[in-house]
């Protein structure tokens, strides 16, 4: 009796406990969906509009993409298809910027900040139908951290020289072990593609895994999470994806993502011609528009939805060659560094510049004035106590003249700055001729320094021969470039503001920081990165702004606004400032009514 | 007859355009690479002799224009402020012919910039820049074609008339030149150049690349013409004469 009593406590006790699963069942989002019923699938719910199925999207891409392989994928185009045809374990949301669960569904941090435990979403299926687990994500982690993969991801995760490391616990459950308490690494999942061991791995073993994923690679031997497949490649014209049955999210009334049936990439050489495309309605959605181009279509304004998602992540600015001479820099270089190296120089070129004049002129007012490098449109990060002065010629011309310049009469009367040996102050801006904004900045520059009376040229070069000048052999004076933060965390810039990066453009690659500034900049950036809560790391990072606009060695200029436009038969267009601006959604992107039997 | 008077009435004119172009500061209103930047994407200013009420004004007048509002490049024309041409003004720096200064310009207006053909996108005035520009692309041509027919008929002249190893030397060399493939040839001329070329270098560079790239062809032309020319009866009655080219 007593044990029978026993056995019913007992199984009341489980009837209780299932009770419990199925009320928390119901009351997740997940529950909700009609397919859930019949699997054990756990699917991702978005929130949203609730759109049509079928229909195909076409999007042009500037240029064919390299490669569909998250691996070795340095340009936009192939960043923006492996976009859409990959996921990752947590990532970033492009409206929120803050990260969500992908196919991790939840992970905890242990309370010393190096352990983080991963749960995978049940049910995962790679696009050609095979499942996913553990044993995919430590073969992905394996092959990101291999040295001989090279891929541009195993920068973000390593720590202080030190690689994370990654246990699988069940097929469900991964810990992830960090050397050193990090701020905010859940954000280095986001771009960590996982990839299919079950495709990967032999290639793996034989070291050619680098090189798959090219274009023409047969559909049914490549696979990802995302919502979208590859379908079909013509060469030179367009790549065709099609709907991955298999992607894990649904919307609120458990339609299974995503509502298109076809993405195409089309590829299109250039920006005016991808403009006339869209206006022929070759193409469904088009972005990173310029100005002027987006003030023509906008006046079309029944037939597109034109949005302006505000200013990006772009920065762009002019700095000067602060390197180290070697003895095959040119004497001529070495001479004009000697005015470079000189704070107030370069503190009188950022008050001469009219960063206004280049808002309004080169991008028509669609962009802010910059006067740091992380832009207005990274609210959380940006520095308010930044200064930000207005253009004044009176202050840089003070400037110069503290810094030993004086001026000189040049025959028709206007007047030229000498250094104080009586050399005329005369350089060159490099910049990159396939910009046609940039171009326009250095010109707006050049008249700006005449003005103090410094003598400029602009010199247009081709990007891949500028870049070399100014990492590799640093033949240059000034130069007017551009970039974007791929994530609007300061840790993604760690190549920029670290005195050992690659991007430290004005002395890149040091093996000691040349200056005392730039050894509390690293320590700062350093400091931020190990910091544990938001405060801190937002005071540090403030405080490395503002050495950076202190000692000038860029000199921020302006961001552009993201433009972007779709036809109105487009429904849930949400642009967003992350990159990719247009198809960050694209697995609720959907066509209206109309649209749907147009293309069918 | 007539052909020649047809021929002489263009010669006016293209002597005409390279006048303008060469006294281009003065013709020219302002200087072309001074920027306003309030007046970006200006169309071409209209000039009138009759105002907006129907009065008649014996100066021509052009109407200041306003941005629209909302736009970034279209204008339209204030009826209430008037921009009468003025004539031989006052206006910015130069140098007549690269030499005398002067500050004379042919006409301005008072207050505000006239722009007869309009501004760029950073407010610079078209029509300056199109005669400053002008400059360049007339005298790059002539210039060009100088240097080539001066080699030419030099080579042409002295391969014609000696023959033997020298018309061997220089024809092959013709050849040779004709072979090149310029189009990259330049480029690899540019690399050898320092990066910052200033503008009468890079003007002067030009013409000599002109004049280097086209001297082969009519180098050929001369000869032939020489070959032939060396053995006509003049020649050698004047030969038998004495004459040499000593």
């Amino acid at each position: 009796m007593v044990r029978t009593a026993r056995a019913n406590c007992s199984s009341w006790r489980i009837i209780f406990v299932l009770l419990f699963v199925l009320a928390a069942l119901f009351t997740l989002p997940v529950a909700a969906s009609p397919q859930q019923k019949n699997s054990k699938e756990e699917l991702l719910v978005l929130p949203g509009e609730i759109g049509r199925s079928g229909g195909r999207l076409v999007v042009s891409l500037r240029a064919e993409p390299k490669t569909l392989n998250p691996l070795n994928a340095p340009d936009i185009s192939s960043r923006e298809v492996i976009g859409a045809m990959q996921a990752d374990l947590v990532h970033i949301n492009r409206a929120t910027l803050s990260t969500e669960p992908a196919l991790a569904k939840s992970w905890k941090i242990s309370p010393d900040g190096l352990q983080y435990t991963l749960v995978l979403r049940r049910g995962l299926k790679f696009s050609d139908g095979s499942p996913m687990d553990a044993d995919d994500v430590q073969f992905t982690f394996r092959v990101y951290l291999d040295e001989k993969v090279h891929a541009p991801q195993r920068a973000l995760l390593i720590f202080d020289g030190k690689p994370i490391s990654l246990q699988k616990v069940d097929s469900q459950t991964i810990v992830f072990q960090v050397p050193k308490p990090y701020a905010v690494a859940e954000r280095m999942f986001d771009g960590c593609a996982i990839l299919p061991r079950h495709l990967l791995e032999k290639p793996y073993k034989e070291g050619k895994i680098a090189q798959l994923g090219a274009l023409t690679t047969a559909p049914n031997q490549w696979a990802g999470l995302g919502p979208f497949r590859l379908k079909e490649y013509v060469a030179g014209q367009r790549l065709a994806l099609e709907r991955n049955p298999y992607y894990w999210k649904t919307d609120t009334k458990g339609n299974r993502l995503p509502y298109l049936d076809e993405l195409v990439f089309l590829f299109v050489p250039s920006a005016d011609a991808q403009v006339l495309r869209f206006q022929s309605g070759e193409t469904d959605v088009i972005s990173r528009l310029a100005a002027e181009n987006f003030s023509v279509l906008s006046r079309q304004q029944k037939d597109y939805t034109m949005v302006d998602a505000g200013p990006g992540l772009e920065y762009n600015f002019l700095f000067f060659n602060l390197s180290d001479p070697t003895e095959k820099t040119p004497a001529d270089i070495v001479q004009r560094q000697k005015w470079f190296r000189d704070v107030k120089f370069r503190q009188a070129v950022s008050s001469a510049v009219d960063r206004e004049a280049i808002v309004r002129l080169v991008y028509q007012g669609r962009g802010a004035a910059l006067w740091g490098l992380v832009t207005p449109g990274n609210r959380r990060w940006a520095d308010e106590k930044l200064p930000h002065p207005p253009r004044s010629v009176e202050r840089a011309r003070e400037l110069v003249k503290e810094a030993g310049f004086s001026w000189g009469a040049a025959g028709n009367g206007d007047s030229w700055l000498q250094d104080s040996g009586g050399k005329p102050v005369e350089f060159s801006i490099i910049t990159q001729s396939s910009s046609a904004e940039r171009s326009k900045m250095a010109a707006l520059i050049q008249d700006d320094l005449k003005q103090l009376g410094m003598r400029v040229q602009v010199v247009p070069l081709e990007s891949r021969s500028l870049l070399d000048r100014v990492t590799e052999t640093k033949e240059y004076d000034a130069c007017v470039l551009g970039a974007a933060s791929t994530d609007a965390d300061p840790n993604v810039d760690i190549n920029v503001w670290l005195s050992s990066g690659g991007l430290h453009l004005w002395n890149p690659s040091q093996t000691h920081p040349a200056t005392p500034w730039e050894a509390e900049i690293d320590r700062l950036f350093n400091a931020q990165m190990y910091a544990r809560t938001f405060e801190e790391r937002k005071k540090l990072y403030d405080r490395a702004q503002e050495i950076l606009w202190e000692n000038q060695p860029m000199i921020f200029l302006a961001s552009p606004d993201i433009l972007t436009g779709a036809k109105k038969s487009v429904g849930n267009f949400r642009p967003a400032v992350l990159e990719p601006y247009v198809l960050w959604n694209v697995e609720q992107l959907y066509l209206r009514n109309e649209a749907v039997n147009a293309t069918r | 007859m007539r052909a020649g008077h047809a021929i002489s009435r263009w010669l006016v004119l293209l002597v005409a355009l390279h006048a303008i172009v060469i006294f281009a500061g003065f013709f020219a209103p302002y200087d072309p690479t001074e920027q306003e930047r309030k007046n970006p994407y200006l169309p071409p200013m209209r000039l009138h002799c009759v105002d907006s009420q129907g009065h008649f004004h014996l100066r021509p007048f052009a109407y200041a224009l306003n941005l629209r509002e909302g736009s970034f490049d279209q204008y339209e024309e204030d009826t209430a402020r008037l921009l009468p041409v003025k004539f031989f003004v006052l206006g910015a720096n130069y140098r007549l012919l690269g030499l005398v200064p002067s500050r004379w310009h042919l006409f301005g207006a008072d207050n505000e910039r006239i722009y007869l053909l309009g501004s760029d996108s950073f407010g610079r005035d078209q029509l300056s820049r199109f005669l400053y520009g002008g400059r360049i692309s007339l005298f790059t041509g002539l210039l060009g074609a100088g240097v080539t027919l001066f080699l030419g008929l030099f080579v042409g002249a002295v391969a014609g008339y000696y023959g033997g190893w020298r018309d061997d030397l220089l024809m092959r060399l013709a050849e040779l030149f004709l072979a090149l493939p310029w189009l990259y040839l330049l480029f690899a001329l540019r690399a050898f150049l320092p990066l910052a070329v200033g503008p009468l270098q890079a003007f002067f560079l030009i013409v000599a690349v002109l004049g280097m790239v086209g001297w082969a062809r009519p180098a050929r032309l001369v000869r032939g013409v020489v070959l032939s020319a060396k053995e006509r009866d003049f020649v050698r009655a004047a030969r038998g004469f004495g004459a040499t080219d000593g």
